[in-house]
């Protein structure tokens, strides 16, 4: 009992202490970008760079400016996360099904993993050419090449994941009747979700990986595209922002599958 | 389910193939009576563990029956309930769902908190198994181990993991709720005061593969007074046959 009525006295004091910590977190992470802006103020308005290879912080603000007034940023930045979001989760649900039936199973682990570990071999880059021929121009072959990103982490981690899973807990499983598909759900996943969490994050970071370079061969849109574009058109404070943009989405993305993460891990 | 016999006949069981061939049981014939607590002993590896995961189908023999109340075991056994050494909670479900679990969804709400008050877990419902104590994750293990209304109750050295006060008052707490619930207790322990606490019957195993060695019989009325002097000739027998002579 006195466990349960300690734990509810210091909840308040406690969610104080968080907030505290998490802003000096946040002090702590923002130093370094901080100071980065600094030394980038002042290489670029000293002489040691010229404009055009390192143009001041304030004209990639200007240019990002420049772009939403055209109305073409957005429009940038859209179809990017469109593709991302589409071809992540395609990569992640193939991920996670082919997966779970190689980690589940000695057969189907047997039969599949010679061949996903040959096409996994394939620099994915390599795909390019034929995704083009196959599906043409379009969005079909960016997204898919964008789900081959995701796919190959979430795979393997849910693999090994669901392999791993104590057989202590299986057994407990058992004995109270639970098979196939229940003992799937309510003991094999459940164990093995902070690997396939990690998995997630990992696809998620090469699916933005992919995309860019999806978005560099054959696009005429999306972020990827407006690093080309501002290459050829030397608008390089364009280029510091498209760099920007791609961290700061990266990030954001990861936050969120992150704040799932702890949500639904609360237990470890 | 009310109480279930067990009746086991010329059950062997080996592991492996060929050379790597292991006998574990050999010869095992045993009639375990509806209601009764019986108690396994025996050295460590003579497999007792093995006896007991035959009996709860969670495998089967190699040559040999084993039935509950005269029908055959095969595949895991609905009328069984298990605890083992570990709590084996699934560390993600709060503790009142890991007793629903034992109830393979056939007990209302209402009657898993009662389950959960009778090893007394009132207030910890919702509590995950690392937010408590390693005694109250093995009560949970036992709740769940009985919301299947098990005919049988096989638990595998079940408190060995638990300090000596614990271990005592948990000896307690099981035949008060297996006696409610009314389920034929078999378990598995080396220590053999808490044998001799709890059995109706002692089950010697001898060492690997060499059978049963013997089966005795504890004649007191219980509740037993740990200090019974009544007991002390058994617990000498029983000493001497593991090499211990006081
Ligand atoms: N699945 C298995 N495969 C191979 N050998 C096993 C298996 N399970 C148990 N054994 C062997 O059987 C013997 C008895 O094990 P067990 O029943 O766990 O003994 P106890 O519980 O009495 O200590 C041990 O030698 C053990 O190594
Ligand atoms: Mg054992």
């Amino acid at each position: 009992m006195s466990e349960f009525r300690v734990e509810q006295q210091n909840t308040r004091q406690q969610r104080q202490a968080k907030v505290r910590k998490n802003l000096v977190r946040l002090a702590i992470g923002a130093l370094l970008p901080a100071l980065i802006l600094v030394i980038w103020q002042i290489l670029s308005t000293n002489g040691t760079f010229s404009a055009s290879q390192l143009p001041p912080p304030i004209e990639v603000l200007q240019a990002a400016q420049g772009l939403v007034e055209r109305g073409t940023l957005w429009q940038h930045l859209s179809i990017s996360i469109q593709r991302v979001f589409s071809g992540f989760a395609i990569g992640a649900v193939l991920g996670i099904a082919l997966g779970s039936a190689v980690g589940l199973s000695k057969t189907v682990s047997q039969l599949l993993l010679p061949t996903i570990g040959a096409v996994r071999a394939v620099p994915s880059l390599a795909w390019v050419p034929l995704l083009l021929i196959w599906m043409g121009i379009y969005e079909e072959p960016k997204i898919t090449l964008v789900a081959i990103g995701a796919f190959f982490p979430v795979f393997t981690t849910v693999a090994a994941g669901l392999a791993a899973v104590d057989r202590n807990l299986i057994e407990v499983g058992r004995t109270y009747g639970l098979k196939g598909v229940k003992l799937i759900t309510k003991v094999l996943l459940p164990a093995a979700s902070p690997v396939i969490f990690s998995g997630l994050r990992l696809g998620l970071a090469q699916a933005w990986l992919f995309l860019v370079a999806a978005e560099l061969i054959a696009s005429s849109m999306g972020l990827g595209f407006l690093l080309l574009d501002s290459q050829n058109t030397a608008r390089t404070d364009i280029l510091f922002m498209a760099i920007i943009l791609l961290a700061l989405l990266g990030k954001l993305s990861d936050v969120v599958i992150a704040t799932v993460e702890k949500r639904a891990l609360r237990w470890i | 389910m009310s109480p279930a016999s067990v009746t086991i006949t010329e059950v062997n069981k080996h592991f492996g193939k060929g050379v790597k061939r292991v006998d574990v049981l050999r010869d095992i014939n045993l009639n375990i009576h509806a209601g009764e607590v019986l108690v396994l002993l025996g050295p460590s590896g003579c497999g007792k563990s093995t006896l007991l995961r035959l009996i709860a189908g969670l495998d089967s023999p190699s040559e040999g029956q084993v039935a509950v109340d005269g029908q055959q075991v095969s595949g895991v056994d609905p009328r069984c309930g298990f605890v083992f050494q570990e709590p084996r909670l699934l560390p993600w479900l709060s503790l009142k769902d890991n007793v629903a679990i034992g109830a393979r969804g056939k007990r209302s709400e209402r009657e898993i908190h009662e389950l959960l008050a009778s090893v007394g877990l009132v207030g910890f419902e919702k509590h995950i198994p690392r937010q408590v104590s390693g005694g109250m994750a093995q009560r949970t293990a036992l709740a769940r181990g009985l919301a299947g209304h098990p005919g049988v109750l096989l638990l595998d050295e079940p408190f060995a993991a638990l300090d000596a006060l614990t271990r005592l008052l948990m000896q307690d707490l099981l035949l008060e709720v297996a006696g409610a619930t009314g389920a034929t207790v078999v378990l598995v322990t080396h220590d053999i005061d808490e044998a001799l606490h709890l059995a109706d019957r002692i089950v010697v195993l001898a060492e690997r593969g060499r059978g049963i060695d013997e089966i005795v019989k504890v004649n007191h009325p219980r509740p037993r007074d740990r200090s019974h002097p009544g007991l002390a000739p058994l617990r000498t027998e029983l000493l001497s046959k593991f090499g211990i002579h006081p």
